[in-house]
């Protein structure tokens, strides 16, 4: 994945030809594509949803409505790892603020901010069906379970060299 | 208390799909609506017939669904069915296809658990190869395929229309009932929806029938419930109970110790004291789609209030207003019982906006998101207001 602050038309058109290689363009694919944008990119912009709305010969308004909606289709600029760190009940019995705090000292960033680097996004998310090993985070896909601030540190600091 | 597990157990493959082929569709329906099972997903809908409808809708192309978005606060036993045995939903899926003619099937994964797709993937591979999922399956003359689709964490799109929205590469917002999916779901073909324990539970019922189910359970509560326990328990877990649990005993099993509430249905249940930890979890008494999360003594009532809100408040699509613009007001009511400055005028007119919610809501979340905030006021008012 490529995060920078900068994304062209370019990189984005020829992202859109590899992703729709393998998926047709039904309309009901219109997630799943995006989901792959994310993938690649980080986030979606504006860019994005026009080249995607021609595709699907949606209004770019559409796209943009229907990322807007969904939690994992960020549409303001996002780090390349997406840190999300349980916030329901289970988790915050076992203390899931002791562990924001912890990656929030590592990262050198609050809750809801993005790195300089465009490394780390760290955000709070609802329930990660993790409740019997809490406090547990994901990082993108991943998920970390029965944390220890310093596991979650320890954790963080394998993501920044990557 | 019986222990009666059998959700969680592995099944020779292919064992109760060849049954089904063996009986007719119809007899397949009655089977399932004899045994009682309802949808275990929480709304407790029953499954025979849910199949009985989608399966007289006339149309050529209809589809099975399975609502694998598993996000309601402290449930995840689906979480662990998929990771132990998804060939057995998969079964179940396919089994429910042939009985209503569908031969397209959907699993709908919620984005957080994207790392469940691979396995699963690797899963549905194998079933092709044995000739469980395809073309002509086991030699009949049923094709039938599933595929997984990923959801992007909105917790709304585990109620069904708004599922199906999401499915059609839309905002994932609920819309009114009726039509319901059976007749018209997915690009507005019969659908039938269900939660992935309900799947798990028809093999079992094509193979060992409707009265073997019927034994266990209660009356209107057949089966089983696979309950995931969390909180302040020493064995956090999933846990397959039989309908009609006491709530005290499932805690002796978690082995929870000096427990002052306890949560069931999570965000969108009720929590009760100690006083009523008699009650039993059933459709009867307290429903619940697998969430139990216990609270011990040291636990502040009002911390759990403000979770389940602020939960909600952040989940709300927003397209309806009493469900947007209440789950606001009861956050900020929940800041005021902190600072103790809530009037009884206020808590009333909590109580009318509650009822304005439930009434005008179309869609479950907004039906039901103050029922644990109500609950908690009914049961622990004295720690509130004091």
């Amino acid at each position: 994945m490529t995060v920078s602050s900068k994304i062209s038309k370019k990189e984005v058109i020829n992202e859109l030809d590899n992703i729709l290689s393998k998926t047709n363009l039904d309309r009901g694919n219109l997630l799943c594509v995006l989901e792959e944008l994310v993938r690649k990119f980080g986030y979606l912009n504006d860019i994005m949803a026009v080249e995607v709305g021609k595709r699907f010969g949606v209004d770019p308004n559409e796209v943009y409505s229907v990322s807007s909606f969904y939690a994992f289709l960020p549409v303001k600029k996002s780090g390349k790892y997406k840190i999300r760190v349980c916030r329901t009940i289970s988790c915050k019995l076992k203390n899931a603020d002791n562990i924001v705090k912890a990656i929030e000292d590592e990262i050198g960033v609050k809750f809801g901010n993005t790195t300089k680097d465009m490394k780390f996004t760290l955000e709070r998310a609802n329930c990660l069906g993790m409740c019997d090993k809490a406090p547990a985070m994901l990082i993108n896909d991943k998920v970390y379970t029965e944390l220890t601030p310093e596991k979650a540190k320890e954790i963080i600091r394998s993501y920044k060299n990557k | 208390m019986p222990a009666t597990g059998f959700v969680l157990e592995r099944i020779k493959q292919g064992e109760a799909l060849k049954k089904a082929f063996e009986i007719n569709r119809a007899e397949i329906t009655d089977i399932i609506k004899d045994s009682g099972l309802k949808g275990r997903g929480g709304a407790g809908f029953p499954t025979g017939l849910k199949m009985y409808l989608c399966g007289a809708a006339a149309d050529t192309i209809k589809y099975v669904i399975c609502n694998a978005d598993e996000g309601e606060p402290g449930t995840f036993k689906d979480r662990v069915i998929l990771e132990t045995i998804p060939e057995k939903v998969f079964e179940g899926m396919a089994i429910t296809a042939y009985v209503i003619g569908a031969k397209e099937g959907i699993v709908y994964l919620r984005g957080e658990y994207e790392y469940l797709k691979a396995g699963l993937e690797n899963t549905l591979d194998g079933m092709r190869k044995n000739n469980l999922l395809g073309k002509k399956i086991l030699g009949s003359n049923f094709d039938f395929d599933i595929r997984i689709s990923l959801g992007a964490g909105a917790y709304v799109c585990g109620e069904e229309t708004a599922l199906i929205e999401s499915l059609e590469g839309k905002r994932g917002e609920a819309k009114n009932k009726p039509p319901f999916p059976v007749s018209s779901g997915l690009f507005c073909h019969p659908t039938l929806v269900s939660n992935v324990e309900t799947f798990c539970n028809i093999p079992h019922i094509v193979t060992r029938g409707a009265q073997w189910f019927k034994n266990m359970g209660s009356e209107k509560s057949t089966g089983t419930k696979l309950i995931s326990v969390s909180g302040d328990v020493k064995k956090p877990g999933v846990y397959e109970i039989s309908f009609g649990m006491k709530v005290k005993d499932l805690l002796k099993l978690a082995e929870a110790e000096n427990t002052k509430a306890v949560d069931i249905g999570g965000a969108s249940g009720i929590v009760i004291p100690e006083s009523q930890f008699d009650r039993e979890i059933s459709f009867e008494d307290i429903p619940t789609g697998g969430s139990v999360i216990v609270f011990d003594k040291t636990r502040k009532m009002v911390d759990i209030m403000e979770n389940f809100m602020e939960f909600f408040l952040d989940e709300s699509c927003g397209q309806c207003t009493p469900c947007r613009e209440g789950t606001r007001y009861f956050v900020d009511a929940v800041e005021k019982i902190k600072d103790g400055k809530i009037t009884e005028r206020e808590i009333k007119n909590l109580r009318d906006i509650s009822s304005c919610m439930k009434l005008t809501s179309k869609c479950g979340l907004g039906q039901s998101s103050t029922n644990a905030f109500i609950s908690i006021l009914d049961n622990f008012k004295e720690e509130l207001l004091s």
